[in-house]
């Protein structure tokens, strides 16, 4: 749950789902050919937070709001977080163009947001100073950021020999608008003070957000997403080997990449320290001072605020997958009690692991799973999914073949389905692609 | 047949997952519930003898006064949840005479939005050779919404430091060594689901 937003643990080595290849380009494809729907092969939404859920803010129990919030506060870290994860495929293609070559691309919109929960800042905001004597506030706890672009990719999947699959895939990005207020420094605090009561310090701050796509009166449209926004490029990778029949090890590093966020850009910055022990009356007797317009002068002397329209780069946060499979279980003709030919193996269970890296530190999830084909049109996926937030993530995958049409879907959090309230994540994914000519891998 | 088992097992598996279930949530009881609590420094001072002498007549100076702007209450975008004001002094005098404090908070227009009179501070007293300071604390609070809402047309301070008459006649402010020391602090209570 704690990554359930990027991590598509259900779709990853889903063998004959084409969108799986966007988790793992050296993904094998059974079929000679596929097209996904225009913007119906690959919808995704998945939102999560660490901390809370609905039922701990707005059950009808008669507790004062004030309360649940006091709890809230009182049980959130600054490593807790929300994302909300959003992806529409809006063109996906890929023929094979020989026994060992399979070309993949497309075109997809994606929206990523994430953002740590701000503890000091909440403290100081909801509680004031005067609760913490001596506590150190951090800036560092603000540490967010969001991002909307269109993605065109253009892959490849190269058998080298009857063990090794590698593969590539090439992304050009188009950001649409981005927010990225990250390693952001800087503390306040309040201490005695020794000239007067308190002392307030204000150090070493250096707070930034920046912008890129807001700074304009024009809306996206549809070519914001394809080449008309900020870019940038990427690059994924994947390997599957085979290391013996029936086993099957993959590993993937997608979204290595970095963006360029050039229009329509507004930094703003916070830098500086100021230490504040009220007002220092001289009693100069007969010439008043302006002892308001002085700090005044000093705050804008040593706190300095600005806004610029300085171009800065992103990376997008780029994910690491693995899996171990141990397939088994040929499928047996009901009319001759004999090996069907070429049918490959009902069943697969294995190990996946997965690794997103994110403003504050690296997450991670580990993933256990069972495949099974019934038939030749239908394929489930079930997977247990542990992660540091989440020991019970229960999901599950469905991929059915009508002809040539392929409708697939994927839920995670099946055991939060008897109370959404409960849920702290949704996630669900839906398609429809075209699949023809379905081939021999080995 | 093991294939149509399967199959059955997982129809049921789909059948139980569309019927998820919620509980009733009440989204009204939503509110700014916040109330924050806000300690910040105010005035302070160190008079000397010196301050207390009329530089021209040379006469002790009855009453010493200085003020400053007080612009923070001039943002209404939270003056609005302003419910109750606490004031802290700490007061030290090392002279050997007695003093008044008066705390006026004045409006735009100079008329007073609330005054704080911190009287008869006693005289320090010499022990040994060595002064005995006095310290006074005091504190004040404002929570009668009438009082906080005259007080948030506060624009200025005022601090004026009376000198009590030296009534014994030895103990004339020149050439007292002493000092005397003032410290303020305001807590300021929010409310920010007024």
């Amino acid at each position: 749950m704690f990554v359930n937003a990027q991590n598509k643990e259900l779709l990853y080595g889903f063998n004959g789902l084409p969108q799986a290849q966007l988790l793992n380009p050296s993904q094998e494809m059974p079929y000679r050919m596929h097209i996904g729907f225009p913007a119906l092969s690959n919808i995704h939404a998945a939102f999560g937070t660490t901390n809370f859920a609905l039922e701990d803010l707005f059950l009808p129990d008669h507790i004062p709001f004030r309360v649940k919030i006091d709890r809230l506060i009182a049980k959130t870290k600054n490593t807790d977080y929300i994302s909300i994860n959003q992806r529409l495929e809006l063109l996906s293609f890929g023929f094979a163009k020989d026994e060992d070559t399979y070309f993949s691309g497309g075109w997809y919109e994606e929206f990523d947001f994430i953002s740590y929960m701000p503890k000091d800042m909440m403290d100081l905001v909801y509680y004031g100073n005067n609760p913490y004597p001596d506590r150190i506030f951090k800036a560092s706890d603000i540490n967010f950021k969001m991002e909307l672009l269109g993605v065109l990719h253009f892959g490849v999947s190269k058998k080298i020999n009857d063990n090794f699959c590698i593969g590539g895939r090439f992304k050009i990005y188009s950001s649409v608008l981005n927010v990225n207020s990250t390693h952001n420094e800087g503390t306040f605090t309040t201490i005695q003070g020794s000239n007067n009561i308190y002392t307030h310090l204000l150090s070493d701050t250096n707070i930034s957000v920046k912008t890129a796509g807001f700074a304009t009166d024009k809306a996206p449209n549809i070519g914001s997403f394809l080449l008309g926004g900020s870019k940038g490029f990427g690059v994924d990778f994947g390997l599957t080997w085979h290391p013996l029949e029936q086993w099957t090890v993959t590993t993937s590093l997608v979204d290595l990449g970095v963006i360029f966020n050039k229009k329509d850009v507004k930094q703003y910055n916070v830098t500086g320290s100021y230490t504040f022990t009220g007002f220092d009356l001289l009693y100069p007797g007969t010439s008043p001072n302006d002892y308001w317009g002085e700090m005044e002068d000093q705050i804008d002397a040593r706190i300095i605020t600005e806004d610029t329209a300085t171009a800065y780069t992103t990376w997008r946060s780029s994910k690491i997958y693995s899996s171990v499979a141990y397939s088994f279980g040929q499928r047996r003709s009901g009319k001759c009690n004999c090996l069907v030919a070429g049918s490959g193996y009902m069943n697969e269970v294995g190990v996946q692991t997965f690794n997103i890296f994110r403003p504050k530190r690296p997450q991670y999830a580990l993933t256990a799973y069972f495949k099974h084909q019934f038939g030749s049109f239908l394929t489930a996926k079930v997977a247990y999914t542990y992660d540091e937030y989440n020991p019970a993530n229960l999901g599950l995958g469905l991929s059915l073949k009508l002809g040539s049409v392929n409708i697939y879907a994927t839920m995670d959090n099946m055991l939060e389905l008897q109370d959404l309230t409960k849920s702290k994540a949704v996630s669900v994914m839906f398609g429809i692609n075209i699949l023809l000519k379905k081939r021999e891998l080995y | 047949m093991k294939n149509k088992i399967s199959l059955l097992v997982l129809m049921a598996v789909l059948a139980t997952s569309f019927f998820s279930c919620y509980r009733t949530l009440d989204f009204d009881q939503a509110e700014n519930t916040a109330k924050p609590i806000i300690d910040a420094d105010l005035a302070y001072f160190t008079l000397n003898s010196n301050h207390l002498i009329d530089p021209v007549t040379s006469l002790e100076r009855i009453t010493a006064s200085d003020t400053t702007r007080v612009q923070i209450l001039d943002n209404t975008d939270y003056t609005d949840y302003l419910i109750k004001v606490d004031f802290q002094f700490k007061i030290k005098n090392e002279f050997q005479r007695k003093f008044d404090v008066n705390v006026r908070f004045l409006d735009e227009n100079y008329v007073p939005t609330y005054t704080i009179p911190i009287t008869a501070i006693d005289e320090a007293t010499i022990v040994s050779g060595t002064i005995s300071p006095i310290y006074r604390n005091h504190t004040e609070t404002l929570a009668i919404p009438a009082t906080v809402t005259s007080f948030k047309n506060t624009r200025f301070a005022v601090v004026d430091v009376t000198l009590q008459p030296d009534t014994s006649g030895i103990h004339p402010i020149s050439g007292d060594s002493g000092s005397f020391n003032f410290q303020s602090a305001v807590t300021l209570y929010l409310d920010l689901g007024i």
